[in-house]
Formats: structure tokens, sequence, C-alpha cells
């Protein structure tokens, strides 16, 4: 007896014998006209390959992943999210029923393709006397990339509930297939053509000066980041189901993702690596920071836990982009101590404590636009009209002062810290003086406390009418 | 006397949707056994304070216990002993009657005798001859019995209910009211959120009167039947009024008020039920022709009307 009611539920939607007979049934169909539009054995066998991937990605990673999104969106759709929310079923038998029981009849015709793109291929290579390693390779990765683009739709979708908690609209699973899908063309290209002319297997990477070969990299890190997807899921499913959530395992895949990607740039100058770290923690504040809610309720929830000085309760209420721009000032203070202690050597150390600073800053101002405008209760894509301000702050007004000649608002605008500044530049260059750089940025942030400030109190005020 | 100990307690309760105070410093107790009628004009607050005790939704501030857990902090254990149905709730259309129950049966961790229990609630609820049936071939009485049998398969201790009579046709509303009372009697407590307040009053025992959030009015209603037993309106009808009748009807010390319209007439009489049938002997003796003698219950109109009216 299978003891995951999830899984049991949606194998009674999705396992039919009629289901069970059709898949194979089609499927032969399809690679046997691919066999017979073949004109020699060869051309007979690229055809099965061909259609045998073709029929895998949309089995596997369109309708498969749909599934998946579906898994979760559906229940919200239908009314039914609230009946699972108070059973009993533990977030990981949710998350195991809800994967494996929505996919698994795609996954039945996957395999089928699959089975017949490796042995196609495996007869194809053979016949050309190629090496036989690449068709299981490819199999591999296809499987892997599978998996991931399911994962990834279906965290998608649950990530899309945690960050809207006020009812969703009705939302539809086809946003998040499409995205997840998008994010693995480059993937599924690279896996594709490998074994082709100029894709060889013997291509390195060089992470961290180690020089991995390209596709046992490329495996390894699929597996990886199936793992992160997983957790991820779980862990979002866990929050769903009432259960208090430290952010701890975001913290730490925030680590892991500054730490892999600062692989790639291990060859560039000491002031670019260690400012990298940086500006991917404040990337990924700022994705955060416009993805999340942030509502009224949502920081008088994390005052109230404040109040109550129970460590779990104010970590469980903080939202993550609070914690990833802990991160920003931890890693921002590390990096000043490190050069003013001398630590490592930096060429130009007041350009690179400058820099820090005034990312610091532009942050802040940023984070500040970002609530003003989210602060009226009737706002409208609040977010969205925060977006367009700093294109215009960072874009198009430096743009309009460069086109106009004035140099000096531009970078009072852009404060960019220059290193070679005063000695080499001229007065129409691009970049400022470290210190002037800061200042710039000091002014900015004011200006834009200021705005909140005077709107928080203004709401705060129309309130305390609307009470009364 | 022994007091009974609340099953819920809620104490100052807030919640905040964004730019809007759903519930504001709400605090109540509801005593095990019973069925409170959560009453209140559209937008009061009803379901936003049915899903908070539901731990589906967290309040900012305030604290809610029922049968001594903690919401905020021990929501799953908490939901181990609640059913709560919403307003628009959802069925798995696909799966039939007995697939339903099976799945909520096992969801609720009940592995063992799970057939028994299905058949037992499909036997109360009056769909055992359904069970065969797939959920989206059900009338809507049907869908709403399935779906109490989805949220009561594991036995609560506490039952919510989010406008359930709604879309109902009389006959499957009966079917409702004596199923609640089954419950009732059974030890469940239950809260029922309705518009239709002459059917909340077949069956419920207390009333918690909502509006703007906050909680206006909570009544119970062997509260109103003794204050009824002290003082009530007796609503009494004569063939034909006479100016005679005047000091008649004034004479007796429980009465307080005589209002005459035509030949009906309200007393304000401040007696119990043996004054009540002394009254009308002494009408019946002097001769006054009386051809009808009630006291008028106080509704649960009345008591909402007054209740949101303040």
């Amino acid at each position: 007896m299978i003891r995951n009611p999830e899984l049991t539920r949606n194998l009674w939607l999705e396992i039919t014998t009629h289901r069970l007979i059709a898949m194979p049934l089609i499927l032969g169909v399809i690679f046997l006209l691919a066999h017979v539009a073949g004109h020699s054995p060869q051309g007979s066998l690229r055809n099965i390959v061909n259609i045998s991937s073709f029929a895998y990605i949309i089995l596997v990673m369109i309708w498969g992943a749909k599934n998946a999104a579906s898994s979760i969106i559906d229940e919200v759709n239908q009314n039914t999210w609230d009946f699972q929310k108070l059973s009993s079923i533990t977030p990981w038998k949710m998350v195991v029923g809800k994967f494996i029981g929505s996919t698994l009849y795609m996954w039945y015709g996957g395999i089928i393709a699959l089975s017949v793109y490796a042995l196609a291929s495996i007869s194809l290579n053979s016949s050309i006397n190629a090496s036989l390693f690449y068709p299981v390779i490819k199999t591999s990765l296809l499987l892997l990339t599978g998996i991931l683009v399911q994962l990834a739709a279906m965290f998608l979708a649950i990530a899309s509930l945690a960050i809207n908690k006020s009812k969703p609209a009705r939302l539809s699973s086809l946003a998040f297939v499409i995205a997840s899908f998008l994010a693995s063309i480059p993937l599924l290209s690279y896996t594709l053509s490998l074994g082709h002319r100029r894709r060889s297997f013997q291509g390195s990477i060089d992470w961290y000066d180690l020089g991995i070969n390209y596709t046992w990299f490329t495996l390894v890190t699929l597996i990886i980041f199936i793992g992160w997807t997983c957790t991820g899921i779980y862990r979002l499913m866990k929050k769903e189901l009432q259960y208090p959530l430290l952010p701890w395992v975001w913290t730490v895949f925030t680590c892991f993702i500054v730490i892999f990607l600062q692989g790639f740039f291990i060859k560039t100058p000491p002031t670019v690596s260690l400012l990298l770290p940086l500006f991917l923690l404040t990337c990924i504040t700022y994705l955060l920071l416009l993805a999340e809610a942030k509502t009224g309720p949502i920081y008088k929830k994390l005052y109230y836990s404040f109040k109550s000085r129970k460590w779990t309760n104010i970590f469980a209420a903080t939202p993550l982009w609070v914690i990833t721009s802990m991160l920003v000032i931890a890693y921002s203070v590390l990096l000043c101590a490190v050069t003013i202690l001398s630590l490592t050597e930096v060429p130009k150390p007041s350009f690179l404590i400058a820099t820090v600073i005034v990312t610091l800053l532009l942050l802040s101002r940023d984070i500040l636009i970002v609530h003003f405008f989210n602060l009226p209760p009737n706002r409208k894509r609040a977010d969205m009209t925060a977006i367009i301000y700093m294109i215009v702050l960072y874009f198009l007004l430096p743009w309009l002062c460069l086109l106009m000649d004035n140099f000096t608002l531009a970078n009072i605008l852009v404060p960019i810290p220059i290193s070679e500044f005063p000695d080499q530049v001229t007065q129409k260059s691009i970049g400022i003086s470290p210190l002037q750089a800061v200042i710039a940025a000091i002014a900015q942030s004011m200006i834009a406390a200021l705005l909140f400030f005077r709107r928080l109190k203004k709401i705060k005020k129309m309130n305390a009418n609307s009470n009364d | 006397m022994t007091s009974i100990e609340p099953i819920i307690t809620v104490t100052n309760l807030c919640y905040e949707y964004p730019g809007y105070r759903a519930l504001n410093d709400v605090s109540f107790s509801i005593d095990p056994h019973s069925i409170t009628a959560l009453v209140g004009p559209n937008g009061a607050g009803k379901t936003t304070l049915l899903r908070c005790l539901a731990a589906l939704d967290h309040p900012f501030s305030g604290t809610i216990s029922i049968a001594g857990i903690n919401s905020q902090k021990e929501p799953r254990k908490l939901q181990r002993h609640l059913g709560y149905l919403s307003d628009f709730f959802g069925l798995y259309d696909d799966l039939t009657v007995h697939q339903s129950l099976t799945y909520m049966a096992w969801s609720h961790g009940l592995h063992k005798n799970t057939n028994e229990h299905v058949s037992t609630i499909a036997k109360k609820l009056d769909i055992d001859s359904l069970l065969n049936k797939k959920a989206k071939d059900l009338s809507r009485g049907q869908r709403q019995r399935l779906a109490i049998g989805q949220a009561t398969i594991h036995q609560p201790k506490v039952l919510l209910l989010d406008e359930p009579a709604s879309g109902l046709d009389p006959e499957a509303r009966h079917l409702l009211s004596n199923l609640l009372l089954d419950f009732k009697n059974q030890g469940m407590t239950i809260i029922v959120s309705s518009h239709i307040l002459a059917e909340l009053e077949d069956y419920s025992s207390e009333m918690l009167v909502l509006k703007n959030g906050a909680i206006k009015e909570h009544v119970s209603l062997s509260t109103v039947t003794k204050e009824e037993e002290q003082c009530c309106q007796l609503e009494i009808r004569l063939t034909s009024y006479n100016e005679k009748y005047h000091k008649t009807l004034h004479a007796h010390t429980s009465v307080q008020d005589v209002t005459v319209t035509n030949n009906d007439i309200i007393v304000t009489f401040a007696g119990n039920e043996s004054q009540q049938a002394e009254y009308l002997q002494h009408l019946v003796k002097k001769s006054l022709p009386v051809i009808r003698f009630a006291a008028r219950k106080k509704s649960f109109e009345n008591i909402y009307i007054e209740a949101v009216g303040k």
C-alpha cells in the first residue's frame, strides 16, 4: 500500500489503462513514420534520433513541466489548496506526491522516447564508427535537463504562491513552463550539438583554474542545481504548510551561488574579483526586493516579532531581501576591513572602499524608491513604476546629460568612482573621484529617504483619520 | 458550581490586508459542544476570522487558542483538531466520492480501516449511494455534503463552516441543519458563518456579531431565553377592541406598558410563564374576546439588527 495519499491521488487521475496503452501506440506510430521517411538505413536512424529527442522534449520538458506546475497552481485555482494545507501530509510527502504523481505519465512516454533516442544514437554512431560515449552522455544530459526543467516549473509555481500571499489571481502554469523551458534552451542546444563538428567532448572550462571537462562540469552542475531546486521546493512547501521557516538555507544557497559564479572570474584583476561577490549579492537583493511582497502587514508582523524578542519569529517574519542585504553589508564590512588592514594586495584601496560605499548607498536609495511606490494601500504596479524610475535614474537621465555635454550632472546621477582620478582624467569623462562619488551617493540616498519618510508620514496620518 | 473551560479562546486579534484592517482587537471565547452563528454584514471580517481560527492566515498580533493549542506556535498540531470548509470550496472533480473521502482519510493519517471511516461518514451524510459517482456529476447539495464529509472524516473537535448553506435548496438546507445538530450532539464545537439568520436560529446556541472587524455582540441563546422569562412582549389579538378594555389590560402588576393598534395589542410584561397564564385567565374572566395570546420571542434577526445598529 502506498502511504503517500498525494501520490495515490495523482496516480488515480493520471494513470488509466487507456492512457497506458495509448502512449506507446502513438509513439510507435510516430517512430515508424520517421523510419519509413528515411531513404537509407542511416537516414532512418537520423530521423528517429531527431524525432525521439523532439518527442522527449515535448513530453517531459513541456507537457511534464506543465503538469508539475499545475500540481500546485490547480489546487489554488480549484480551491482545494485549503484542504491540503489542513491535512497532515508532511511537506516532503506532498512534494514527492505532487512531483512524481503529476509527471509520471509524461515520464512513461519520455522514457520510451529517450530509450529509442539512446538506441538509435548508438546504432547510428556504430554504423559510422563514431564514439558510443556521446549517445550515453547526451541521454544522461537530456534526462537531467528534463528533471531540472520540471522541478524549475514547480519551483516557480510554488514561489509565486509564497510571494503573492493575498489570494493569487487565476494563475496560469503556462508562464512557469515557458520561463523554465526558455532557461533550459542553452543547455539543450549544448546537449543536442554535442559530438557534432564544432562541439567536442574534449573541451574544458576554467573554473577556479581547474580546467574541468566541459561535459562533466555540465553534468555535475545539473545534478547540484537539481538538488538545490528540490531543496527550494521542499522549503517553500514547508512554508505553505505552516511550518516556521528560518532563512539559513537561503543564506547557504546565496553563498553557494556567489562562490560558484566567482569560479568563472578567477583570472580577473584582484579588485574586480574582490568586488564581484558584492555585485552578485547586490543583484540578488534587487531581484528579491522586486519579487517579494512589500505590504504594510508584512512589516507590522516583523515589528511585532521584534517586540516578542523571539529569534525564531523574527527570522521567520524577515523578508529574504532583508536577509540578503545583510549579507551585502557583511561582505562590504569584511572587504573594507581586509583593504584597510592591508590583508590583501589591492592596487587602489580608496577606489575599492568608495565603490563599496557607493554600492551600499545606491542600494539603500533604491530600496527606499521601491518602498516609496509600495507605500500607498491602493498602489498599482508599484514595482514596475519603481523599475522605470530606476531605469531613468541609472540610464536615461545620465544619457541625456551626456548628450547635452553635461558630464558633471551625469557623474552626480551615476557616481562611478574611478581610480585614475584626477591625474589622467579630463573634466569630460565618466567617473569621479572616490570622495565625490560617495558625496553624490549620500545626497541621492538622503533625498530618497526624505521623500520616503514624507510619504510615510502622510499615509500614517491618512490611516489615523480613516480609523477615527 | 463548575465553570466550563472554553474550547476556543481568541485574544486581541488583529489582522490586516494592505491598507485595510479586517479584524481589530477581536476577543471572545466559545464553549465546547456549541454551535455558534457568526454573522455580520459583507466585509465584516467573518471569512478572515474563520481563516485565522483555522491557522490558514496568521494575524500580526493577538492569540488564538483551540483545545489548548496556540495557533501561532503549533499551527499544524492545531489543524489536526480542526475541520474547515471555505465558502468557495473545491472538489477533485475527476475523483469518485469514495476516492475523495479515501484521499481525505489518508491525508489525515487514517490509514487503518479506511473503508470503514468512508462508509460511516458517507452514511451520516446520506451520500452512501453515490460512492462510485464522480464529484463533477453531483448536485450542489451533494457536493456540499461531500465537502463536509471531507472536512469531518477525521472527526475534528472544532468544525468551521463558511457560508455552508449558500446556494442550497430548502431540502438540502434542512438536511444541513440536522447534520450540524448531529455533529454537535457527538461533541463537536461548530462555528457557522451565514447570512440566513432564520436558519441559524434552528440550530445555533450562540451568536457572534461582527461588524467592521470588531465584535458587536456575543450572546448565548440560553441567556436570551432567561431574559425573556423575566420580561417579554405579549401579542394579544381581540375580535374587536373597545376603550373599556383599557383598564382591564392594565390591571395586572406585571404589565408595564400597553400599545393598541386596531385589534392588536402589545403588552410589555415583566413576568414569568405562570404569571402570563394568570394574566390570560384574568383577561378571559373579564370577558375580553381574546383570539390570540403569545409571547413575542426575540429572534436572531432582532438581536442582529440591534447589534449592527449599535
